[in-house]
């Protein structure tokens, strides 16, 4: 408050002055003003619009060249890293697909009887293993079979199975021969690659299982075969897979034509094996 | 078309004004124009001490609030406004003109009365003379005072404006607003008291 009431003759000074008046021109200068200001606005609203056509031309101004050349290489660089890897990803998919293909045709060659020789293998050993049967000498006609199956009976699945998997067919027998496995190591139900008989077959099964397991829980006390039986058990293709898996393919597809004859044979077989074990 | 007043607009307050103007309603803003040029101008040139500086600078204001209508809010005064925008035009007008240190013939011509319209039926021609020069001391006085105090100093002790707008218009507190100008009438009198003295 006292600031206020200070100098104040001075401020009585400055109220006393006279006050400025704006001119008669004043009013109509501010309109020219205002007037051209309208104007220029309009003209601006005009210039843009129709600026479309001159837009490409200040697009490609020379100020504007080298910002367009490096946008523009910019732009397809990451376009080709992007179809790049796209087709990367393509060709890894196709391949993953390619794998998986394979693992579905290997599964199912066994059906069309078209498998790899060890797939092969390990399915005339756990057909061995299961059922116990003679193997393809049977349809040969040999009757030293059932030496050889009863000792076969004898292997655990185990090692039948590591032996098909890392070998290629020949595995050495207990007493030091060698066993083609490929060849010869095939069931009483497979002997015979009939559709028909494959039917007929496995109501055997049961009995043959049965048996199967009888021999399991006995002891081996089987009569060791010798040398010359299991020779001949190899060179005719008894229960190790003796002869070779050309002979033995060769074998089995005639036998198609006599189904009969091998029912008969496996029961004799079957029939002499018990014999042996009582 | 001329700037004419509307009678429409007359009653209407500054603040209604500006927001017929914002609906472009351009005789809202010839109200406006009408009753601020007197006191714009006159502001203007005891901030600038040249006549014609001042109604290009009172100019200036009015295009740029045609211009910029739309950043009003009604915030503050249209006055407060309206003062700031009038106040950082001379502003960057003084800086101007200090890089161009240009010189009026009429600050060389102490007898040149057309600078100040006196109304001749209150004075006599002898007051009319006296009043004449000591206006002319006083408004150089003023145009030697700083820059802070010659606004404040103004827009107070002249234009009758209240502290707490002067406050806003400077964007100052309103205990430095008093103090600027306490000081600012200070030295006004001291300025005075070298440049004129009165008849004893």
């Amino acid at each position: 408050m006292e600031h206020e009431n200070e100098h104040l003759d001075i401020r009585e000074k400055l109220l006393r002055l006279p006050k400025i008046q704006a001119d008669e021109n004043f009013l109509k200068r501010l309109q020219i003003q205002i007037d051209i200001l309208d104007s220029e606005e309009r003209t601006r609203d005009v210039v843009e619009k129709g600026s479309v056509s001159g837009y490409f031309k200040n697009l490609f101004g020379a100020r504007l060249m080298p910002a367009l050349g490096i946008t523009s290489v910019i732009v397809v660089a990451v376009l080709v890293y992007f179809v790049l890897a796209d087709k990367k990803d393509s060709v890894v998919n196709n391949l993953a697909g390619n794998k998986n293909q394979e693992t579905i045709i290997t599964k199912e060659k066994p059906e069309d009887k078209k498998t790899s020789p060890q797939n092969e293998t390990k399915e005339l050993a756990k057909n061995d293993v299961n059922t116990q049967t003679p193997s393809t000498n049977s349809l040969n006609g040999n009757k030293t079979e059932s030496d050889n199956i009863s000792k076969d009976k004898t292997a655990p699945k185990e090692k039948i199975q590591e032996l098909t998997s890392k070998t290629e067919g020949v595995v050495s027998d207990e007493r030091g021969g060698q066993i083609n496995i490929r060849g010869g190591r095939t069931s009483e139900n497979n002997i015979v690659l009939d559709k028909i008989k494959q039917q007929v077959e496995p109501t055997k099964k049961p009995d043959e299982k049965q048996t199967e397991a009888e021999k399991k829980d006995t002891p081996k006390t089987e009569a060791p075969m010798t040398s010359t039986d299991s020779e001949k058990s190899i060179k005719e293709g008894g229960r190790g897979g003796v002869t070779d898996p050309t002979k033995s393919r060769s074998s089995i597809k005639p036998k198609k034509k006599e189904p009969n004859e091998v029912i008969d044979i496996n029961k004799s077989v079957l029939e002499s094996l018990r014999d042996k074990l009582k | 078309m001329l700037l004419k007043s509307n009678s429409v607009y007359k009653g209407y307050t500054d603040e209604q004004l500006i927001a017929e103007f914002q609906k472009d309603k351009v005789e809202a803003f010839n109200e406006i124009v009408l009753r601020y040029k007197d006191k714009l101008i006159n502001f203007l040139f005891r901030y600038t001490g040249n006549r014609e500086e001042a109604e290009d600078l009172a100019q200036d204001t009015f295009l740029k609030l045609y211009k910029s209508k739309h950043l009003y809010k009604e915030i503050a005064k249209f006055s407060t406004w309206f003062y700031t925008i009038a106040i950082n035009i001379a502003k960057t007008n003084l800086r101007k003109k200090k890089n161009y240190s240009s010189i009026s013939i009429s600050d060389f011509d102490p007898d040149n009365e057309k600078d100040f319209d006196l109304k001749a039926d209150v004075l006599t021609p002898e007051e009319t003379a006296q009043a004449g020069i000591e206006n002319h001391y006083i408004q150089q006085a003023i145009n030697s005072l700083d820059e802070k105090f010659k606004e404040v100093i103004i827009l107070r002790d002249i234009q009758d404006m209240d502290y707490e707008e002067i406050a806003d218009i400077m964007k100052l507190p309103l205990g430095t607003v008093k103090s600027r100008i306490n000081r600012g009438r200070e030295k006004l009198k001291e300025l005075l008291e070298e440049i004129y003295k009165p008849n004893s």
